[in-house]
């Protein structure tokens, strides 16, 4: 996502006329969705609450460049992304670490011959889920949580990532395997403590 | 798409098939590759567990946004509509009235935080020394210019220097009279446009990024100093400069 230093008249007068207050309107009721999103990001809300500030100036700045009839939320979540990807930058650290074989070998490692399906479901918490979510890698992270829990489609997890979209289902299948992993690993260890007690 | 002739080429197919979005001819296939490939239907179902749970649980994992929140990012909106109409008519103005307008905008705008108050602040220093202040004849020669900061104000002071690659020309160097003097003014013109970093000598909180009056600033503390990057217009290249001078004023 780019955004270009804006020709001075026609891109004022669109954000700033009358006409912005609709745009307006139907960008802010995706602020949930982006703060939610924001808050797995930086995991601190003071940092969530931040970004999610940051994305609405960028988004209202740019609103210009936005095609109607396109996806806002699509669009919304590919600013905050970029948004958050330069902060880490600014911060020094590496904005998206994958070290993809081992998160590989960490899924082929465990496995355990458990029937999987709704035991899982049923056992799992959700403050379970929210730790488990919390230690994937964060690419694999950003990827499931935009597609199970923001249900976007495939291509605009990939404008939104800028990836591309056999990347995004990569990065879907091995976040929710290692998700299920990590998953498995919680109960067992609860299990253990059961039995120790 | 590829027949499925070994274990890898199920793995891009995987998703789209637990999503229930795979073409059928695709779903075929993966069937039967499912169907005698125990190793390939485990981590099928591990990929499926997973994704029930969490899609299932998702309402439980959104946030709702504090309140508050809507009204500040909705305040975006006019300062966005605000700092466009001074731009384009800041032009023609002289630099008093400019100033003065820019200095009753400051306060009808309303700053949320003291770091808000103090990039107004720049922002409208940047303006002023950018049409007052002469340029120096020749290029500053950053050592000296460091030295002379520190036997006179006191403190350390690394300047970036001229950057060719990054197209960037250190013109100046002053101490800022408008903030309360202690804070050094580093000038610069960036692909021949005007760029501040501002070195201040305290720590001044949380790191931003923001518009200040229609100018792109990065605000960032580091080493007890806080340090600021302010340019015209939103460049959509500024983290790069920014990164230089974060590498570059330690």
């Amino acid at each position: 996502m780019v955004f270009r230093r804006r020709s001075p008249r026609a891109s004022s007068e669109a954000a700033a006329g009358d006409g912005n207050g609709a745009f307006a309107e139907a960008a802010l009721s995706h602020l949930d969705s982006l703060y939610g999103t924001a808050l797995r990001l930086t995991r601190r809300p003071q940092d969530a609450e931040d970004l999610v500030q940051d994305t609405y100036l960028k988004a209202f700045r740019a609103a210009h460049q936005f095609e109607p009839g396109t996806n806002l939320k699509a669009w919304l979540f590919a600013i905050l992304h970029n948004t958050y990807r330069n902060m880490r930058r600014h911060d020094g650290r590496n904005p998206v670490d994958v070290d993809n074989d081992a998160v590989e070998r960490a899924a082929d490692d465990a496995g355990g011959g458990q029937t999987p399906e709704q035991i899982l479901t049923r056992a799992t918490l959700d403050r379970d889920l929210q730790e488990a979510l919390d230690t994937l890698p964060e690419a694999f992270r950003q990827a499931v949580w935009l597609r199970d829990v923001e249900e976007l489609a495939y291509a605009d997890i990939a404008r939104v990532l800028d990836i591309p979209i056999g990347t995004v289902m990569s990065r879907i299948s091995r976040g929710r395997r290692a998700l299920y992993d990590a998953l498995q690993m919680r109960r067992a260890e609860a299990a253990r403590r059961v039995v120790s007690r | 798409m590829a027949d499925i002739r070994t274990c890898r080429d199920l793995e891009e197919r995987l998703t789209p098939y637990v999503d229930g979005e795979a073409p059928p001819e695709g779903r075929r296939e993966t069937d039967v590759h499912l169907a005698k490939c125990p190793p390939c239907r485990e981590r099928m179902e591990a990929e499926r567990a997973a994704r029930e749970v969490v899609h299932q649980r998702r309402g439980a994992l959104r946030a709702s946004a504090p309140p508050g929140l809507r009204a500040r990012c909705a305040a975006h909106r006019t300062l966005t509509a605000h700092s466009s109409i001074r731009r384009t008519r800041w032009v023609p103005l002289s630099l008093a009235a400019s100033l003065l307008l820019a200095i009753g905008a400051v306060f009808a705008l309303g700053l949320n935080d003291r770091v808000e108050a103090l990039a107004a602040g720049l922002a409208l220093d940047h303006v002023k020394c950018f049409n007052i202040s002469p340029r120096a004849r020749t290029a500053p020669d950053v050592h000296a210019v460091a030295a002379r900061w520190q036997a006179r104000q006191g403190g350390a002071l690394t300047i970036p220097d001229t950057a060719p690659d990054h197209n960037l020309q250190l013109i100046n160097v002053r101490r800022c009279l408008s903030t309360d003097g202690r804070v050094a003014h580093l000038m610069y013109l960036w692909h021949g446009e005007p760029l501040s970093v501002y070195v201040l000598p305290r720590v001044l909180g949380r790191d931003r990024v923001m518009d200040s009056m229609g100018r792109e600033t990065a605000i960032w503390s580091a080493n007890g100093r806080t340090y600021a990057v302010l340019a015209d217009g939103h460049p959509q290249d500024f983290d790069t400069i920014v990164g230089y001078v974060k590498t570059h004023a330690k």
